[in-house]
């Protein structure tokens, strides 16, 4: 992960120190001024985020380089992250103690002491013009009061997903007024957690102001629901309310930073363990990063993967566990860095003795104090170049600077204004150490410099000092920080209490295959647990070079058929979103043909797996030149775009919109490329245009009709780039970019699927930006292509017997 | 971390997002309360921000500016928007006798602490002050970013937070002197 946060501002004592006498006495009392952001504001902010984080509706295109929608996946990454730092804001101390005092886990809601808790006595709900709200939970525990609510009957009325506005409170009976820290908002439902209630008080009033994410006027207004509480001691079921242990000697130390599991949760629905990340004093080290959740890694020796369980939003009682301690120890520098989070995964399965955890990367913030000066003379002029032989030491990675050059670029400040700024672009070889990667350098000059950075991009590591004047005689270029990835692994192991009594998944070879399109579908093994049933499936018939990448889960965009696995009464077994098989030893990667699903029913005999369409991917040639305009000759206006943004988590029945970008006039052409006995034809073009303080990004859009299916009935999906020359004669290849496919500056092109009503379209999307400007880079782009992606159409329905699967 | 690719091309990924708003956000709550004077406002200020910033993410470009230095813009923006959407009144307005030199009503000295009058003083700044000063106190930006910021450089930065100190000073001094009556 980027780690961007070590802290740009400045301390109170270091503002301080700028200052003197009665400036210093005024500068004290400024300080003064500052206030602590609420909790409520953080909690606020949490909620804003997940309302309106968009999450795509449309699993096309297949090729996973359709950018918004990459980063709506890393939203909903990003979301899991800001929930646990919304309910960060209890503090470190509050965490402790909490944790030292564990009675007992909820699902969905966290540590609990079920004899300081109490319910809502029933489910409450009030009904007014065919809107209901219920009120389905009530937690009252010592720490917070949980409150869910649902709203129904508001499916056929206007959303909006800009009331994000929470105005819900528990009203006591004394009048008293308690606002919810926490909101997590779907439209017309809730759920919120509120300060704890007193522990005298039996009935409390929740009064919504107005629906969430409803448009005002658009539903029954200002609702009141009377509470009633009683004690929940008996309600909480045994097996819910799992106790928490501590593993013995669960910890691992790789190059300073110890990995400890402090504590794990096994539950019904999930299993919470927390772990902690310290680095020992002088490593240098003075920030550790919270890892990527889907690097960390719990498995059991039957040969189970579990994976961080995601927000499945208000419909399921599941939850990401939301703590997170960073602890700053007091004491000499320099401190440690501490990093402590809870996780959620699935629940381990019951037959095994062992888990083991395991991280592969962590990310840190190193300190340095590394330097060299250069001395650019009396007068240097842009476009000076001077060749350098400077070697600076990371931590065992070394930065090689061979060379500087002067630039000059034109940059919007923060009033919108263009102004002339003054770079040193340094030539830099960077050589990761054996167990570091670099990732982004802090940099910066004492003497002329405004700011400096380094960063890895596509087409190789940017390093710079920026200068506001033009900068002259001796520059000093000092790196006081890196971000950086150490590689570990750290794995730590550790016996689970209790009896297990051991039951070996089954496994097993049938003979199952089915054949549509030349395209045959064998079933290759079957592995039957007591936490899911894996499938491993074989394509034969694949083009030469060819692979699938993806099994779509209906045929077409609204296809009849979907994916499934059902035994021989027809009871389908869903598949399991939050484990994966994964044998003791074996390195997991990414295999479409590999699916899994639930657990099989006790009495299943056989089952049939039906496979409704493929994506294949294999290598051809194509080629096609395209001209764009100069940037004086496009309009541009707001359009809404083609994609939708959903602004709820759970099923997706939240509003829906579609973001207004802008984009220049449209203009034919006619560009037709050969490519794998397809031909595509684009006859329109448009610039998408996306701004923001001093930058800018344009997308030229090509489009045209899709090209029909091949003879085998195979459709177009997409086209993967390979090359682009550019006006100016720069180029990019996925085979010199470490961004392979995803470079930057290659062309990504794909045909939508065939839907009812509606004719497939081919869309081309290129960015012609000039790389090092941002400007509109007009001329001519000479695109190449080495692949594309075919949509094969099924369904194959696969049966088998179980009964001679052996234990 | 690593994509299948090799290094992520964006750095403002998911886990960033999420350390950058702890990080930052009472940098821009407090450069909003510097602003506006008002903590509720400056609330939903810092609210509208995160939403802005947290819509706009995408567009985030590291190599260009610091974050820091987006998202206090993103708050400047906001700010602006507000007061033009207000009428451009400062939040706390200046009792019009401190300024005048004019003896304050009993009450008014009794309710007048020093906080207040220094937010009213702050108030009644040039816009570009008022804004030179929520950077420095209120968000806590070094000179150099503030430079960044402003499109200027560390040392006019410097410059102009002395020249403003003063006048502050002054205003205080003053404002002193009526109390004191």
């Amino acid at each position: 992960m980027k780690s961007l946060s070590a802290s740009p501002y400045a301390s109170r004592a270091e503002i301080m120190a700028e200052f003197q006498g009665d400036e210093a006495v005024l500068a004290h009392e400024l300080l003064g001024l500052r206030q602590a952001p609420g909790a409520a504001l953080q909690t606020r902010i949490a909620s804003l985020a997940k309302a309106t984080s968009p999450r795509s509706t449309a699993t096309w295109p297949p090729w996973g380089r359709w950018r918004p929608h990459q980063r709506w996946a890393a939203g909903a990454l990003t979301l899991a992250l800001m929930l646990a730092l919304a309910l960060a804001v209890a503090g470190p101390q509050r965490v402790l103690a909490q944790v030292q005092r564990l009675l007992g886990y909820l699902p969905g809601y966290g540590f609990v002491d079920p004899d300081q808790t109490r319910v809502l006595t029933a489910p409450v709900t009030v009904e007014r013009d065919g809107v209901s709200v219920t009120v389905t939970q009530l937690i009252a525990g010592t720490d917070k009061t949980q409150v869910t609510f649902v709203g129904e009957g508001l499916n056929e009325l206007p959303s909006d997903p800009n009331a994000t506005r929470v105005e819900i409170v528990l009203v006591l009976p004394n009048g008293g007024v308690l606002t919810p820290d926490e909101t997590r908002l779907e439209h017309g439902s809730a759920r919120l957690a509120f300060p704890p209630i007193p522990a005298e008080v039996e009935q409390v009033t929740l009064r919504i102001a107005r629906l969430p994410l409803v448009r005002p006027g658009a539903a029954p207004e200002n609702w009141s629901l009377a509470l009633s509480l009683r004690p929940a001691a008996g309600d909480f079921p045994a097996a819910e309310l799992a106790a928490p242990y501590v593993p013995e000697g669960a910890h691992s130390t790789v190059m300073g930073i110890t990995l400890d599991v402090v504590e794990v949760v096994e539950g019904t629905e999930q299993t919470a363990v927390t772990i902690r990340m310290s680095a020992a004093a002088g490593t240098g080290i003075d920030q550790v990063m919270a890892p990527d959740p889907w690097g960390i890694r719990l498995s059991d020796d039957s040969g189970h993967a579990y994976w961080v369980q995601p927000d499945p939003g208000l419909g399921s009682g599941g939850s990401v566990v939301v703590q997170q301690v960073v602890i700053a120890q007091p004491g000499a520098p320099p401190a440690p860095a501490v990093w402590e989070q809870t996780y959620a995964f699935g629940p381990l399965s019951p037959s095994t003795g062992h888990a083991s955890l395991r991280l592969d990367e962590i990310a840190v913030r190193l300190d340095a104090d590394e330097s060299f000066r250069l001395d650019l003379g009396a007068s240097p002029h842009i476009g000076q170049h001077w060749l350098l032989d400077e070697i600076l030491d990371v931590y065992g990675a070394a930065l090689h600077f061979t060379g500087a050059t002067l630039v000059e670029f034109a940059q919007l400040n923060a009033s919108g204004q263009p102004q002339q700024y003054y770079q040193l672009k340094f030539d830099v070889a960077v050589t990761d150490a054996p167990d570091l990667a670099l990732q982004r350098l802090n940099l910066w000059s004492a003497e002329q410099g405004l700011f400096g950075d380094g960063h890895w991009t596509p087409e190789g590591w940017e390093v710079f000092l920026a200068f506001e004047k033009l900068p002259h005689g001796r520059v000093t270029v000092s790196l006081r920080g890196a971000y950086a990835d150490l590689r570990g692994p750290w794995v730590v192991q550790w016996d689970r209490p209790g009896e297990h009594p051991e039951q070996r998944p089954r496994s097993l070879h049938p003979q199952a295959a089915d054949t549509h399109h030349g395209l045959t579908l064998a079933v290759a093994e079957v592995v039957a647990s007591d936490r899911l049933t894996h499938v491993q499936l074989a394509a034969e018939g694949l083009p030469a070079g060819g692979r699938v990448t993806e099994i779509r889960p209906t045929t077409g965009l609204l296809g009849t058929v979907s994916l499934g696995l059902q035994d021989q009464w027809g009871q389908a077994i869903p598949t399991s979103q939050d484990v994966r098989w994964q044998p003791p030893g074996t390195e997991w990667a990414y295999d479409p043909l590999a699916l899994t699903f639930e657990p099989l029913p006790p009495l299943a005999q056989s089952l049939t797996l039906v496979v409704p369409e493929v994506i294949v991917q294999f290598p051809d040639d194509g080629s096609l030149s395209v001209d764009v305009p100069p940037a004086e000759a496009l309009t541009f206006t707001q359009h809404e775009a083609e994609y939708e943004v959903v602004t709820s988590g759970g099923d997706g029945s939240g509003p829906a919109y579609h973001p207004l970008v802008e984009r220049s006039q449209t203009w034919p052409v006619d560009l037709q490329m050969k490519i794998a006995g397809y031909t595509v034809h684009y006859t329109q073009a448009f610039i998408e245009r996306e701004a923001g303080n001093g930058w800018r990004r344009d997308t030229l859009v090509l489009t045209g009709a899709a090209p029909g299916p091949d003879p085998n009935g195979w459709r177009l999906a997409a086209l993967q780039g390979a090359r682009t020359q550019r006006p100016d004669g720069s180029v990019v290849t996925a085979a010199e970019s470490p961004g392979g496919a995803n470079a930057a500056g290659l062309a990504y092109g794909w045909v939508s699927p065939p839907a009812p009503g509606v004719a497939p379209v081919a869309m081309l999307r290129l960015e012609v930006n000039d790389p090092h400007t941002s400007e509109l880079l007009s001329g001519r782009y000479e695109l190449a292509f080495d692949a594309v992606q075919v949509a094969v159409s099924g369904p194959w329905r696969l049966g088998w017997s179980m009964v001679l699967a052996a234990p | 971390m690593r994509t299948p690719f090799g290094r992520s091309t964006l750095p403002l990924d998911a886990a960033a997002f999420a350390e950058l708003y702890q990080a930052h956000l009472a940098a821009v709550f407090n450069y909003c309360l510097f602003r506006v004077g008002d903590r509720q406002l400056a609330e939903d200020l810092a609210a509208d921000v995160f939403e802005r910033a947290w819509r706009a993410r995408g567009r985030y470009r590291p190599d260009q500016a610091s974050f820091a230095t987006w998202v206090l813009a993103v708050a400047r923006n906001a700010v602006v928007d507000c007061q033009r959407h207000n009428g451009r009144h400062p939040m706390v307005a200046l009792p019009a006798d401190l300024l005048d030199d004019a003896p304050l009503p009993d009450t008014a000295v009794e309710a007048a602490d020093e906080q207040a009058r220094l937010k009213a003083m702050i108030a009644t700044l040039p816009e570009a002050d008022q804004d030179l000063i929520a950077l420095k106190f209120g968000a806590g930006l070094p000179n150099r970013q503030i430079g960044e910021f402003l499109g200027r450089s560390e040392g006019a930065v410097g410059v102009a937070l002395h020249r403003v100190m003063r006048k502050l000073r002054a205003s205080w001094e003053i404002s002193d002197e009526v109390l004191e009556r």
